[in-house]
């Protein structure tokens, strides 16, 4: 199996992508539930953290603490419930317009992800090709 | 499947707000009624939406194993319940319906009221028929890969 390390973080960036996508989703789901707190998704910044080349400090012992993320944490995707905020006086704290724009641009992210990923694999094929078709 | 589980929240909502729109239309509908099965006139109907999450039970476990995914089912309505507020009394005391002092019950449904209900539960259908569409052009696309 030819794995590249830019095909595995753009795996990567699309699981979280899918992810964050649920979540909007689910949000505009429960737009009129009372009490319904919103769903946040976030793993851009520990993708760009785990893919900071120099590590400064090495773990010598699996139980010490994490001192990078890396591309494998479980833990690269994280979900947390706003529970600070209310929009409305029922308890609900959606907001449909800043759901729907950030729907738009998990939706544009995620295509322009897969885009990204064909012009890798059509790289590699032109390599296995030696260029020919 | 990840992705359709988001199809599966979506249409969640869908069916949410369809149901809240039937009560809307059915408290529209009887916005005059003076006489019911039940006897005396229409209650207002209110659908009870709940978020369907369950962190305890063994799907939501399985699939927090599997994947990264929230522990979130979308929406459902758990019931329709009737609106306790009291009723418009009117003085017509011919009206057969009339009581002793000749006032009429009327329902305790404001047009207004469920005018922007109606639209608010219409938005909320959009916007999650919205929802359902880019859930679709992702996968469409996902499909694409390795093309060409």
């Amino acid at each position: 199996m030819i794995r590249t390390q830019m095909v595995d973080v753009l795996q990567k960036a699309m699981d979280g992508s899918v992810v964050k996508h649920t979540a909007i989703t689910n949000n505009l789901a429960n737009v009129n539930t009372p009490g319904y707190k919103k769903l946040e998704v976030s793993f851009q910044d520990a993708l760009s953290e785990a893919l900071e080349p120099q590590q400064k400090l090495k773990r010598t012992k699996p139980k010490h603490l994490p001192v990078a993320v890396s591309l494998d944490d479980p833990n690269l995707v994280q979900i947390r419930r706003d529970t600070s905020t209310s929009l409305r006086n029922d308890g609900n704290n959606v907001d449909v317009d800043m759901e729907s724009a950030a729907l738009a641009e998990n939706q544009l992210y995620f295509l322009s992800l897969v885009q990204l990923l064909s012009s890798e694999l059509s790289l590699l094929r032109a390599s296995i090709t030696e260029g020919k078709r | 499947m990840n992705i359709f589980h988001s199809l599966r929240i979506s249409a969640s909502g869908l069916s949410a707000e369809r149901v809240r729109l039937d009560t809307i239309s059915a408290n529209i509908a009887n916005a005059n009624t003076t006489r019911t099965e039940k006897g005396g006139a229409y209650r207002r109907q209110v659908a009870l939406l709940a978020s369907v999450e369950n962190e305890d039970s063994f799907k939501s476990a399985l699939r927090k194993a599997q994947s990264n995914m929230p522990p979130v089912d979308g929406v459902r309505v758990v019931g329709i319940v009737e609106d306790p507020s009291p009723m418009k009394m009117v003085y017509d005391p011919t009206h057969p319906d009339a009581n002793e002092d000749g006032y009429v019950e009327y329902p305790n449904v404001d047009i207004m009221k469920e005018m922007v209900e109606a639209i608010t539960a219409s938005r909320a259908y959009e916007a999650n028929v919205t929802a359902l569409n880019s859930t679709k052009s992702m996968f469409l696309k996902t499909l694409e890969i390795g093309k060409n």
